[in-house]
């Protein structure tokens, strides 16, 4: 029998063994097989050959690869790496700017990027997102169009019931009230939700203690999230203990069944608290009707492609088993599929105010913009240089460089400069994250974003990517020289006219434009919504909740307690408050001497007789209500001049009829006289004109929702609240005073906007940086390369004022072209974004020569040094020639 | 590149190697360590070793004949080159003349 060692060590020997010593390695190993044979049994022999195979797979063994073999090719890049490196240093001033340009680029495209990716997360962590579907209405309700976020709560068990799909669906329903633990601790809890047994079916979260695997059906049972049962319990487990939760009528107690982890911001919901869906016969034992209250209701589908069918099916079931007066409304449902909403969806009771795609895409444009200025600060400086290099190249290729050697050694130039300044920016964000950037995007964006592994392999390719991009056409531009013309010192047909950087530059001059153009609108718009005339007085006036039953049933002596303050002028009454979004409700309206039936949204208020007084509203016709005349109470009403002018009664409104019918348990129909007219006022905000509005009275307790109060003007703002405070707690012992401020609320509406503007003024000012950077740049090397220009000039008689027309002529060609690009295109977009609003400013030329003489200013700005410089020198230190 | 520090097993196989006087390859060091110290050294250990040391410059090497037994391919003999010699002559000595202020009798 022929003794031979196994094959397949032998052969992943030879796979993983450095050719060079394989010989030996085998040898040896063969020849210990062949005394281990003989000594002891040919199964150890084998064995052992095995065992000694693996004892050589270790790295001085291996294979290496090419690069690592050659210690030629090791010098080349140690030699490329050193010569980088005093390229760099003999233009530190070049490399400098290059540098923190990108950096600059860099950081706020990341920045502008990662918001996008954040805005685009939304709700990807519930692992069914794409086949939830969130249902929403549109109908008419109290005469009024809506489109509704939520549903009609009976519509779900109707649905469950009929629906073949095999869907899921569950509930929510916002329920805001009072939460307090046994430890004396009490606070308004507004993400309080009542959910169905399957909540958490649809929308799983991690649980920290106790379970949520069974269905959530018992009554009076609640789930909590982690934050809450820190803020309730502390670092006792909630599972168990009780937690009371008191609304406007009772207070009822609920067991803790789990805790679940925090939701995220990134989802378009959250939510503290989940009770159980069948507490609520308990706590609403009404709710279980068509009109009020309405809850969130989301399906989840066996796939995203059933929505239509479901869709269909839903409308039929609901046609066929809502209720009468609902289907009056003529509800449409809408399905809307869980990612869609943070990016797109802006209904009627939203938990969030979304954001819109068209906005995100603006950003993400933004911020490759930016960072496009930069890469053209790079190739600019960069191909410029390219002449102090042109030696070094024909030396190089004389001694018989080949092409890719000298490419590879470009490349690796900007690879150097485009990895340093990546590194740098990843610095720069992780200083400024917590203080800047987190508050300036509005501290949604996720910072484990930046440190996921994927982040590290897009910054490499992003290196790699971007390193190309900017190096590419530096580099053909500097390796084509001759090297025999360069040898003879033969460079001028190599000198560019510079017309390519002219081009880049004139593109950097117009993104410029259209950025400061575009913020110069952005800030005057929301200016102008914020200092507008509004109407009313909103300074100085504050609005006070009524919380509870108790509250609004007797907000008489709580208004006869606080105007006997001092620094109280005035108090009134009302259902909402003027700047917030809803309250307005769309009661049925009729005019028994209008022509015409009237078919058209109308907005009401419901007031007391102070309330033209609080808030400074002027009459234009008529009177005001007065306490005096007992009929005004119920047959008195006001209309503003939008809804004289729509009924076409301008001047003559006063002493006509007006029905209006007013919900207040049962209906109350009152037949009744306009009595006045108001000057229009912004009750809602400047995205709508004013609307057509009927002020009635109302001292229902249905309505009588905010004590509106005039304060003097006064400086001490906080001993006022605390005053105000002090009545209130007399007044309601049991609950912390809830205080809105009426111009903090008006703010409010324009959030998107100062937070647009914030972003857009920021990024502006990057963006002008990097480009005075670049010009910068430039003017440094055309101070060097005309050196000898503007010495004959000078020698020749010139002027100060001649060079300095001589140095900056290009510059105003380069801005008259991007004007001449960017103002149409600002033109053109301006418009349709001022059409949003109802009113805006008008974006006339003024502000375009302001943009223009902002651009001038830059450019001159940052090339006044070298000017000067050129100005300043002595012509025989460039002209003489040794 | 490499320190000229020695190592105790780089020291042991120098030795070795030199001691075995031109017949010194992976296999027969090993076997040659196995009976003078009764040390069990890894075979892939050895070649590493091998490899630095003349790296180091303290061996050279040349590819020897080759048997049956080996599969028909070659040894790779080693043996110290100056230095090498140099460095154990200088350890012995070292070694000699500490070990002599223990027992002054013995030289």
């Amino acid at each position: 029998m022929k003794k031979h060692p196994p094959n397949w060590p032998g052969s992943f020997l030879r796979w993983f063994c450095n050719p060079d010593f394989l010989e030996e390695i085998e040898g040896d190993l063969h020849e210990i097989f062949h005394e281990k044979t003989s000594a002891k049994s040919l199964q150890f022999a084998r064995r052992t050959f095995i065992l000694d195979v693996l004892k050589f797979f270790r790295w001085s063994n291996f294979r290496k690869p090419k690069i690592m073999k050659y210690s030629i090719n090791n010098g080349l890049w140690k030699h490329n790496l050193k010569i980088t490196f005093r390229v760099f240093k003999k233009n530190i001033l070049f490399t400098g700017i290059n540098i923190s340009g990108l950096v600059l680029g860099v950081c706020a495209f990341t920045i502008l990027l990662l918001y996008y990716l954040q805005e685009n997360s939304y709700d990807e962590l519930f692992p069914d997102h794409d086949r939830i579907f969130r249902i929403g209405v549109n109908l008419v309700d109290d005469g009024q169009y809506t489109e509704s976020a939520k549903a009609a709560i009976p519509f779900r068990s109707v649905l469950k019931d009929a629906i073949p799909l095999g869907a899921e669906f569950t509930r929510m329903l916002p329920w805001p009230g009072y939460v307090q633990s046994e430890v004396d601790n009490k606070f308004k809890e507004t993400q309080f939700v009542f959910a169905d047994e399957n909540f958490f079916r649809l929308f799983p979260l991690n649980v920290v203690s106790g379970s949520i695997d069974k269905p959530l059906d018992a009554p009076m049972q609640i789930v909590i999230t982690k934050k809450k049962a820190t803020q309730y319990f502390g670092t006792k487990n909630p599972v168990g203990e009780t937690l009371t939760f008191e609304d406007e009528y009772a207070s009822f107690e609920f067991s803790v069944i789990a805790v679940v982890e925090d939701f995220p911001k990134n989802t378009h919901f959250n939510v503290d608290f989940i009770a159980s869906f069948s507490s609520l016969t308990q706590v609403v034992p009404w709710h279980n009707n068509w009109f009020y209250p309405n809850a969130f209701l989301y399906a989840k589908l066996n796939s995203a492609d059933q929505a239509e069918d479901a869709k269909k099916v839903a409308q039929d079931i609901l046609s066929k088993n809502g209720h009468q007066r609902y289907l009056d409304g003529n509800p449409t449902l809408v399905f809307q599929s869980l990612k869609s909403i943070h990016l797109s969806s802006d209904r009627q009771g939203e938990w969030k105010s979304n954001n819109t795609q068209i906005n995100m895409k603006f950003f993400l444009a933004l911020g490759a913009f930016i960072l496009l200025i930069a890469i053209i600060n790079y190739v600019n400086l960069t191909t410029a240089n390219s002449q102090n290099r042109s030696r070094e190249i024909g030396i190089k290729k004389a001694m018989g460089s080949e092409k890719g050697q000298l490419i590879r050694q470009f490349f690796i130039e900007s690879l150097v400069i485009v990895g340093v300044a990546i590194l740098l920016s990843v610095v720069v964000m992780a200083l400024l994250w917590n203080s800047l950037i987190s508050q300036l995007l509005d501290g949604v964006v996720a910072y484990n974003i930046l440190v996921s592994y994927e982040a590290l392999l897009i910054v490499v390719f992003g290196a790699i990517a971007l390193s190309v991009i900017a190096g590419t056409y530096p580099t053909l531009a500097t390796i084509r020289f001759n090297p025999i013309d360069v040898l003879k010192n033969n460079l001028s047909k190599y000198l560019s006219n510079g017309n390519q950087r002219k081009v880049l530059v004139t593109v950097q001059f117009s993104i410029s434009m259209c950025l400061i153009l575009f913020t110069i609108l952005l800030l005057r718009q929301y200016n102008y919504l914020q200092n507008k005339n509004i109407g009313f007085n909103k300074d100085y006036q504050v609005a006070l909740k009524m919380i509870d039953r108790n509250d609004k049933q007797n907000y008489k002596t709580l208004k006869e307690e606080l105007i006997k303050l001092p620094f109280i002028e005035k108090v009134a009454v009302s259902n909402t408050v003027v700047g917030m979004s809803e309250g307005f409700y769309g009661f049925p309206v009729n005019f028994p001497d209008h022509p015409d039936k009237i078919a058209t949204e109308w907005y009401t208020l419901g007031v007391d007789e102070d309330y033209l007084d609080t808030y400074d509203i002027k009459l234009v016709d008529g009177r005001n209500f007065s306490e005096s005349i007992v009929t005004d109470e119920r047959l008195a009403f006001l209309i503003n001049e939008a809804a004289a002018n729509f009924l076409n009664w301008e001047g003559e409104a006063v002493g006509k009829n007006l029905e209006l019918t007013v919900y207040t348990g049962a209906a109350d129909n009152r037949k009744g006289k306009i009595i006045g007219v108001v000057e229009d006022f912004h009750f809602q905000s400047l995205y709508e004109s004013v609307k057509p509005l009927i002020i009635y009275i109302n001292k229902h307790f249905y309505y009588t929702d905010f004590l509106n109060i005039k304060l003097k003007p006064d400086n001490s703002v906080l001993d006022q609240i605390k005053a105000i405070d002090e009545v209130y707690s007399q007044f309601n012992p049991n609950k912390p005073m809830e205080l809105v401020f009426v111009d903090e609320e008006i703010k409010r509406t324009y959030q998107r906007e100062l937070a647009s503007s914030k972003i857009m003024t920021t990024f502006t000012i990057l963006s002008i940086l990097i480009a005075a950077l670049g010009v910068f740049g430039l003017a440094t090397y055309t101070h060097q390369r005309r050196a000898k220009e503007i010495g004959v000039r000078k020698v020749m008689g010139a002027s100060p004022r001649h060079i300095t027309a001589v140095l900056t002529k290009e510059y105003f060609y380069i801005i008259l072209i991007s004007c001449l690009i960017s103002w149409p295109l600002v033109y053109f977009f301006s418009n349709r974004w001022l059409a949003n609003f109802a009113y805006s400013i008008s974006f006339g030329p003024f502000n375009y020569v302001l943009g223009l003489i902002m651009v001038i200013v830059v450019a001159l700005g940052s090339s006044l040094y070298q000017i000067l410089k050129s100005l300043k020198v002595n012509p025989v230190d460039h002209l003489r020639d040794e | 590149m490499k320190g000229t520090f020695l190592g105790e097993l780089e020291e042991l196989i120098l030795l070795t190697a030199a001691a075995l006087n031109d017949d010194a390859y992976g296999v027969a060091i090993v076997a040659e360590i196995k009976n003078t110290t009764g040390r069990e050294v890894n075979i892939g250990a050895i070649h590493t070793v091998l490899r630095r040391l003349e790296a180091k410059g303290f061996l050279k090497s040349r590819l020897g004949g080759a048997t049956t037994e080996r599969g028909g391919r070659r040894k790779r003999i080693y043996t110290p080159t100056h230095a090498g010699q140099a460095t154990l002559d200088q350890a012995y000595e070292m070694r000699t003349s500490l070990y002599k202020r223990i027992r002054p009798s013995m030289s």
